[in-house]
């Protein structure tokens, strides 16, 4: 069989020595499934029942793998694919079987006849067609149409086979590969528009706050400068100089909101402890993680929490918030609860630009927020 | 004068408001979006309204939209569009109708509160007013480079106050020569940019400014 699958017609050869090949093994598998399965309701049976099933499925897989070029990285699969896969390869190969026997004898009959038989004319006539043949060259033809056929078919099943343990054995590598592939795609492109609508926002803080509160000041400056009255022009300064001041804390905040430094200083527990601090609200922060995350996990999981902070104080008047930062063996995970009246939107503006931000680290970002509340913002993110 | 402010923040209308009114003119009416603005206007038929670009609902281009509207129903209200960025985009649109009684400044300008007041009187008068800034724009990214480079220092700088929109008597105050020297010196920018000799002011203001802006025109 080796010698086979290095011929150059092994693409065809291949399926068909997998379908041939699975006929047995599918006889297997459905015996096991109508006999040894239900042993498996016996504790005493049990242990040899399951090793007899990882046995016929780690042949399923050789064979798929072998034959199919279906390598399955999952471990799925167990009873009921041994029955389905037994079904379709013993019919199917079955099928297949019979067609090469068959396409075989009239082969060996039709070469038999042409040399050492004496030659038989046949008469052909259907509508349109009156022909006079030889009885060998007919059995050649009939027996290379069945041939083909078979082939054809074995091919079908081939396909059909690999569907089946597409959905039943889990997706192949190269699908799984695809999905990837897909998946990367997606989130790299979102990952940009994360990007450019932070800086939308950002644009929109200078213009809204920095600017508007520059060109006051400007304006109270040049109030005061043109003012004909000293006293006026006194009072012109002195508001001046309180909107300076205010110029300065919407700048700072606006850097603040741009990103907060204090999260490369001193990590993510200063900087959600920081929006505790800064929140009008009363914000719990329970951090139970022992070491420090990767900058981009730390970056995400703030932003989330602010966001929501932001959102629950904001949008859904919550009187209270809990920040809870807990991580198990593979992921980190960060929730924001508040009892605020809910009904946040996760395809908004800010929540849709963390989910994307979140989905680019392979994490899932999830709002759970019913109208009246309450709302629990949660990420997880891999690690580790 | 009678006028009309529309920008979205409050803080800018109050002390735009105050400036205004600490200048003996009256605020008919201050809004905060487009829409609001065009009613204002219908209503009251200000000398003037001063008109933010970027407006809500989308924060982009309204209030430009709204003043060439402004322009198109009402040719008798002088509009004054302040914008936070200079964007020849728009000075084309709205050099796109005649010049007369139209402003475009940046926001940052109305602190020069002596030259933000004469502009507006320029406008209410029918005149055309451009931002440096405008006019800086333009003559860097103008296709005209050539005939420009004819031009002596001295001429450019008349150019480009005349581009702002000064009259000839403002050039020669501005450049601290006498109006006569001015007058050499515009019939001369004329000459050579190949200008229409309109006796006009505004619609020289737009000639040369669309000169600038490639336009023919």
């Amino acid at each position: 069989m080796p010698k086979l699958s290095r011929m150059s017609v092994s693409w065809v050869v291949r399926p068909l020595v997998g379908v041939l090949a699975g006929v047995p093994l599918g006889a297997l598998g459905l015996l096991f499934a109508v006999a040894v399965w239900p042993a498996l309701l016996v504790p005493a049976a049990r242990a040899g029942a399951d090793r007899a099933l990882t046995r016929l499925l780690a042949l399923e897989r050789a064979r798929l793998a072998r034959w199919m070029g279906h390598t399955a990285p999952g471990r799925g699969g167990g009873p009921g694919f041994l029955a389905a896969m037994g079904l379709l390869a013993v019919l199917g190969g079955y099928l297949c079987l019979n067609g090469l026997l068959l396409g075989g004898l009239f082969l060996l009959g039709g070469l038999w006849e042409l040399t050492w038989g004496g030659p038989e004319p046949v008469h052909l006539s259907w509508p349109g067609v009156n022909v006079v043949t030889h009885s060998g060259v007919l059995g050649l033809l009939a027996g290379a149409a069945a041939v083909a056929a078979s082939a054809g078919g074995a091919l079908l099943l081939g396909a059909a086979q690999r569907r089946l343990a597409d959905r039943m054995l889990g997706p192949s590598g190269e699908q799984l590969m695809r999905r990837r592939i897909a998946q990367l795609t997606a989130t790299r492109s979102g990952m940009l528009q994360a990007v450019d609508d932070e800086r939308r926002r950002i644009e929109r803080d200078l213009h809204d706050g920095v600017q508007q509160r520059g060109v006051a000041l400007a304006m109270l400056l040049g109030r005061a400068r043109h003012a004909a009255d000293p006293s006026l022009s006194g009072e012109l300064v002195a508001m001046a100089y309180v909107e300076s001041r205010r110029l300065l804390d919407e700048l700072r905040s606006v850097a603040w909101r741009i990103y907060p430094v204090v999260l490369d200083e001193l990590g993510l527990r200063a900087a959600l402890t920081g929006i505790a601090e800064q929140s009008g609200t009363p914000v719990t922060v329970h951090y139970r993680l022992e070491r420090r995350l990767p900058s981009e996990a730390e970056t995400a999981l703030y932003f989330v929490a602010r966001e929501a902070v932001t959102n629950a104080v904001k949008h859904a008047g919550a009187h209270d918030i809990l920040i809870v930062v807990s991580r198990d063996e593979h992921t980190v995970r960060i929730a924001v609860s508040d009892d605020g009246r809910g009904g946040a939107d996760p395809a908004g503006g800010g929540l849709s630009g963390l989910s994307r931000r979140v989905l680019a680290l392979d994490g899932v970002l999830t709002v759970d927020s019913p109208p009246g509340g309450p709302t629990t913002v949660a990420a997880e993110l891999p690690c580790g | 004068m009678r006028l009309i402010l529309a920008d979205d923040s409050v803080l800018l209308r109050e002390g735009l408001s105050r400036l205004l009114q600490d200048a003996g003119h009256e605020v008919v009416a201050a809004v905060g979006d487009a829409g609001a603005l065009l009613e204002a206007v219908a209503a009251e038929r200000p000398d003037v309204a001063v008109v933010d670009v970027r407006m809500p609902p989308g924060h982009r281009d309204e209030g430009l939209r709204a003043a060439l509207e402004i322009r198109s129903r009402w040719p008798g209200v002088g509009v004054l569009v302040l914008s936070q960025y200079v964007e020849t985009t728009y000075a084309a649109a709205l050099l796109s109708g005649d010049g007369d009684g139209l402003g475009y400044l940046l926001k940052d300008r109305v602190s020069e509160v002596g030259d933000f007041l004469a502009s507006l009187e320029r406008i209410r008068d029918g005149g055309t007013v451009f931002d440096p800034e405008v006019v800086r724009k333009l003559l860097a990214s103008t296709t005209r480079a050539d005939p420009l480079r004819r031009l002596t220092p001295r001429e450019h700088d008349v150019l480009r106050l005349l581009a702002q929109g000064y009259a000839n008597a403002a050039v020669a105050e501005r450049l601290h020569v006498s109006l006569s020297t001015v007058e050499k010196h515009v019939n001369a920018v004329v000459d050579k940019l190949d200008l229409p000799r309109d006796p006009a002011y505004s619609r020289r203001v737009l000639a040369i400014l669309r000169y600038l802006e490639g336009f023919t025109g």
